[in-house]
This record gives C-alpha cells, structure tokens and sequence, in this order.
C-alpha cells in the first residue's frame, strides 16, 4: 500500500500528539505506544476513507480514540501507574516542587472517569474545539461541554484533597512520632 | 470545519454529580491554574522524541505490497497475503 509521500510527512507530524493523547488515555507508556502503532496501522490502510481538506490530526484521533475503547479501556485500572505516567515520561526533569505537582496531576487525571479525561485532554490540552471534539467522541457539542466542565472541576477538587490529605498525614504522622517513635526524630 | 453532530449518543455520565459536593465550590482560579498545569505537561508529552520503532513503522507499512496487510508490525519480515488481519475497523 503506497500514500503519498506528502501524507506520510503529515501521519510523522501527528504522531507526537497521538503519543500524547494515548498516553493520556492509557495511563502508561509501553500501552499508549501500541495503541499507536495500531491506530498507525489502522489509518494507512484506510487512508482511501479520509478526505484530504479535512482535519487529519482529528481523524487520526477519532481512530486511536475508538480502538482504545473498544480494545483497550479494560486493562487500564490495572496497568495505570499512579505515580504519574506524565511526570516520570518527561524528558526534561522539572525542578523539585513542579516535578510533585506533576506526580499529583497524573494521579487526579487518573481518577477521572474515562470519558471526562478524554474530553478534558481533548479540548483543554490538545486544543481542539468544542465541535471538533464532538465529532472525535462522536457525541454530542453539549456532552463535551458539560464533560469538559465538570472535568475541570473535579481535577481541581482532587488535587486541592490531596493538598490536603498529605497536610493531614504529616500532621498525623508528627503525633505518631512523638508518642511512639521518639529515635526517629534526627 | 462543520461537522456532523451527533446527538444524545453518550449520556452515560449525564446527571452526576460531583464527587466532592459537600466541598465548597472550586474557585475559578485553582481551576485556571489546574488547567494551565495540565496544558504545560501535555506541551512537555508533545516535545518528547519519538520512539523509533513508530518511525519504523510507516517505512514498514510503505515497503509492504499493494493489499498487503502489515499485521505484526514488531516482526521485520515480508509475509505473504495471509499476514494477520490486524482488527480492521
């Protein structure tokens, strides 16, 4: 199967972006990377099916987009490393502070449910439309808005709970070494 | 670019609320600034090299013969019109 040489330059061009949007729906690298190589696979043998003119960043999408959750949605739970895929994929190691914020923001994108981190990554990191994530989705421009929103939302909750929650753990954790453990204490 | 709209397709989520609604409401900041935190690490993703085995892929898929289904992508081989259907469509 040939394409055009033209076509090919432009699935080279897109690939980073496929590799961060899999990554975001994957929850791991090694399964984001063969959900594009799939996705690669898929499209050039039906490259007959896109209309050259159009948006093919967002065909491609719509490909790795249905073959994840036709294929891969199920082994994520388990396979997801919490520790922050996004953080530790970075190649550029960020300062200390921002390097834990990263480690937090995976962990809350985590937790979102599938649908509202696809519209959440969709829209308000890859930056494509209201419409133009509808169409990848194939839902409605009203869904995509209200799962955006509420994404929004409750990664921000979750991120300010975890301020918290380690707050309280060291607060607990000052109690439990003053009554218990005293040597550990420098 | 206008497109088709789908409607009412995906309503599996509709209606629920929040997990923390006994919280007060997120101001619209720590949202911006979550958003803006998200925005820069998946700009950070899209600057990473690519693997090169992805690379390889397209050359593979444009040395295969016309109709001729790369289906183990992995395996640098040249195999016949039995090579795996890999799950079209």
């Amino acid at each position: 199967m040939k394409i055009s040489s033209d076509l090919k330059s432009r699935l080279i061009e897109a690939m980073p972006n496929l590799r961060a949007f899999a990554i975001s729906l994957c929850g791991n690298a090694d399964r984001a990377d063969d959900l594009v190589q799939e996705t690669l696979v898929k499209a050039w043998h039906k490259i007959d099916s896109f209309e050259d003119g159009t948006n093919l960043k967002a065909w491609l999408f719509t490909i790795l987009r249905n073959t994840y959750f036709s294929q891969y949605r199920k082994g994520r739970r388990e396979i997801a490393d919490a520790d922050g895929e996004f953080s530790s994929r970075l190649s550029v190691q960020p300062q200390q502070q921002s390097h834990i914020d990263l480690q937090d923001l995976s962990a809350a994108l985590n937790e979102l449910p599938d649908d509202q981190r696809e519209a959440l990554i969709l829209v308000a990191a890859e930056g494509f439309s209201y419409e133009q994530a509808a169409e990848i989705s194939e839902c409605a421009v009203g869904t995509i808005k209200s799962r955006v929103s509420r994404a929004r939302v409750r990664l921000a909750e979750i991120m300010q709970l975890e301020d918290w929650e380690d707050f309280a753990g060291d607060r607990y954790g000052d109690a439990v070494r003053v009554s218990g453990d005293p040597v550990t204490r420098g | 670019m206008q497109g088709r709209l789908a409607v009412g397709k995906h309503d599996d989520n509709q209606g629920k609320t929040s997990g923390n609604s006994a919280m007060n409401p997120m101001p619209p900041q720590a949202v911006d600034a979550v958003g803006r935190k998200l925005k820069a690490t998946y700009d950070e993703m899209l600057r990473e090299p690519i693997p090169e085995k992805l690379l390889q892929l397209l050359d593979d898929l444009d040395q295969t013969k016309e109709g001729t289904p790369a289906g183990d992508v992995s395996a640098d081989d040249t195999r016949g019109s039995d090579a795996a259907d890999k799950g079209e469509e």
